[in-house]
């Protein structure tokens, strides 16, 4: 691929973005450009990875979901109760984990596929319902009393690097590199990735090519779901403390993620790399504020103007392409 | 007036050219833009052409015929001429008995043979739409038989007439066929998705190139690249891409509804040649249409339908085009 190619391509741009950021954050702070605060800010955004690699999947399908935040809370005090009340071990807790979420991810897509209801309004109403549930069952109650060993299980290994340090990788890592692998694989090497890309491209085709929109719909969503399981998990891992608000109001963080990497709010269109790129902008723009000493209140009006952004240019795309879109070779 | 024919049907054209004239009357000029020469030459009193940016002429509406016009918008010259051989009626490949559905159509029956080229000409409202939806299964019958090569068929989903060798080229090209915003691959392929599974199941890109390059050259696609996106190709081009994605399925039953709407002559000649190769290799053709020279010059054999019900069969040589031209609209 050469230079010229490269430079038609949007992920090209994030990335010199993403580089030059680096360079300026790094002359503010010093600990900017360290392998520690590298690998703390994996940790720390492997949540936001593995929701937005969900999300990804649902915007390019042309649907939204909402309610994944109240679905991962809920998992949460799943895992809460399996490990501390049942002493159960990690992969009871995580496949129980798991199953919740898909299960709650095929609630929204029978009612958005039975009664071809917008997926923006079934899940803002279904974030309401299983947000109030939860804290109508947990009273809101915080949970922070994980075993030992639980918090052990944080950090997968450890390693010591030439200067002395210790560094930790932590098992929350691992889970987002898995979540964008199988994400990967399935868009680009799957006959089911490529009937979601096709029928969130023009839904009437997919429709005349005679794919089974009922399974397309619930694989979308409940593969929402199931990650919002995994990352129930890592986020567990990481605060070892389970709350109902920690999560619940993150959502635009996630969407804004998924459409700075370019993926289209309209659906059929988004890449993986694009998403993982858009989740370490995020990442590296929050972590440089916070390191420069920048109220964190700036990080809403961040995320609104992102969404907005998106918003304009494929509004802004759509209407260039109906005047004056097509270019005539002129003799 | 940009194109202000291109959803109308020949009443309603009459109509407004009606309307243009009274307008004319009351000394409003008018501006009519169109690459329908026809109305071209009837509504027009003097001709400005276009060709690649630049303008090519300027004639008055005397000193100008059809042929003449369409050597000068396009720099070919086209002959027009019906089919000369006929086709030997050896094999049915489809055969429709007595089909009715309630406020479509009512009694419909004919017989496609192995590489026939078979008209259904009709206004928009004569029902030719709506039967051809029922072939292609989404639009069941309420009594009637379909019978494809000797076995009867009833379809509960276009799935399954996909499955049995069906392929339907929609009339709204963009709003039924195409993913405008992905590319020629992506669009060409996606029927055929599951030939391109390699032994573990994952698509193999090797496969879907060889695919997508066979076809764009073998339809003469005009594209520097077959990983462009759709929607910055030419109308014709386009309807070439909706072709190619059905005869990548190798079908023995191909619907063309209406498939030279709103393409310039010089396309529209490039797809009835496509046809008559298709034809050549065996395929059935259904091509509905309500433009009298595309069926009275590219069809072995048609049907006329008016509010219904199919009123007659003519062989191309049995009528001229004013005739025909009468007995479409014909009460």
């Amino acid at each position: 691929m050469t230079i010229k190619d490269l430079s038609k391509k949007y992920e090209f741009y994030l990335f010199i973005i993403i580089i030059s950021l680096c360079i300026l954050f790094s002359f503010f702070t010093k600990e900017f450009l360290t392998l520690e605060n590298f690998l703390d800010l994996l940790t720390n955004y492997s949540f936001l990875g593995i929701m937005s690699a969900g999300m990804l999947i649902v915007l390019i399908s042309g649907g939204i979901d909402l309610s994944f935040t109240a679905i991962a809370t809920i998992s949460e005090y799943m895992i809460a109760l399996i490990i501390i009340n049942y002493n159960g071990n990690l992969l009871t807790a995580f496949i129980v984990s798991c199953l919740i979420g898909i299960i709650l991810g095929c609630f929204n897509a029978f009612i958005i596929y039975y009664f071809k209801a917008p997926s923006l309004i079934v899940t803002i109403a279904t974030l309401n319902i299983f947000y109030g549930f939860i804290i109508l069952v947990t009273k809101g109650r915080w949970i922070y009393n994980f075993p030992t060993w639980f918090r052990e299980m944080r950090n997968i290994f450890e390693f010591t690097a030439g200067n002395g340090k210790e560094y930790e990788i932590a098992l929350p890592i691992l889970l987002l590199l898995f979540v964008f692998i199988i994400t990967y694989i399935l868009l680009n090497y799957t006959f089911l990735g490529r009937k979601i890309i096709a029928f969130g491209g023009n839904q009437e085709a997919a429709r005349r090519m005679g794919f089974n929109i009922f399974h397309i719909t619930i694989f979308v969503y409940a593969f929402m779901g199931f990650l919002a399981g995994v990352g129930a998990i890592s986020h567990v891992l990481i605060v070892q403390t389970v709350q109902a608000n920690a999560i619940v109001g993150r959502e635009l963080e996630v969407i804004a993620a998924v459409v700075l990497g370019g993926a289209s709010l309209a659906g059929g269109k988004g890449t993986i790399l694009g998403t993982i790129l858009g989740v370490t902008l995020i990442a590296i723009m929050w972590n440089g504020l916070v390191l420069m000493g920048i109220s964190s209140y700036w990080q809403p009006v961040i995320l609104g103007l992102i969404i907005i952004l998106s918003v304009i240019s494929s509004a802004y795309s759509s209407r260039k392409s109906i005047l004056g879109g097509t270019k005539i070779d002129i003799k | 007036m940009d194109e202000p024919t291109s959803s109308l049907a020949r009443h309603e054209i009459d109509a407004l050219f009606s309307i243009i004239k009274e307008l004319q009357k009351t000394g409003i000029t008018i501006l009519f833009v169109s690459h329908k020469l026809n109305e071209i030459m009837e509504i027009s009193e003097r001709v400005t052409i276009l060709r690649d940016g630049v303008k090519v002429g300027l004639f008055d509406r005397k000193d100008i015929d059809d042929k003449k016009l369409a050597y000068l918008m396009t720099g070919k010259k086209f002959s027009q001429e019906k089919l000369a051989e006929k086709v030997k009626k050896e094999k049915i490949l489809l055969e429709v008995k007595n089909l009715s559905k309630k406020s479509n159509y009512k009694d419909i029956s004919f017989k496609l043979y192995e590489g026939e080229i078979l008209g259904i000409i009709g206004m928009t409202g004569s029902g030719r739409t709506e039967l051809a939806f029922s072939l292609f299964g989404i639009n069941p019958p309420d009594s009637g038989d379909i019978i494809i090569e000797q076995k009867k068929v009833s379809f509960k989903s276009n799935k399954e007439a996909v499955e049995a060798g069906i392929g339907y080229v929609p009339e709204d090209r963009i709003g039924q066929g195409l993913i405008m915003d992905q590319s020629i691959t992506n669009n060409i392929t996606v029927t055929v998705l599951k030939k391109l599974l390699n032994r573990l199941k994952m698509i193999d890109n090797k496969k879907q190139k060889k695919i997508t390059t066979h076809w764009v050259n073998s339809l003469v696609v005009r594209t520097s690249n077959i990983s462009n996106l759709v929607k910055t190709l030419s109308g014709g081009n386009q309807q070439k891409i909706v072709l190619a994605k059905w005869l990548a399925t190798t079908p023995k039953i191909l619907i063309l509804d209406s498939p030279t709407v709103g393409i310039d002559v010089a396309a529209k000649h490039g797809c009835y040649e496509i046809m008559r190769e298709l034809s050549k290799r065996k395929i059935g053709i259904i091509l509905i249409s309500d433009e009298v020279p595309e069926v009275l010059y590219n069809c072995h054999r048609f049907l006329l339908m008016r509010k219904g019900r199919i009123v007659k069969e003519f062989q191309p040589d049995e009528i001229s085009e004013n005739e025909l031209g009468n007995k479409i609209i014909e009460v």
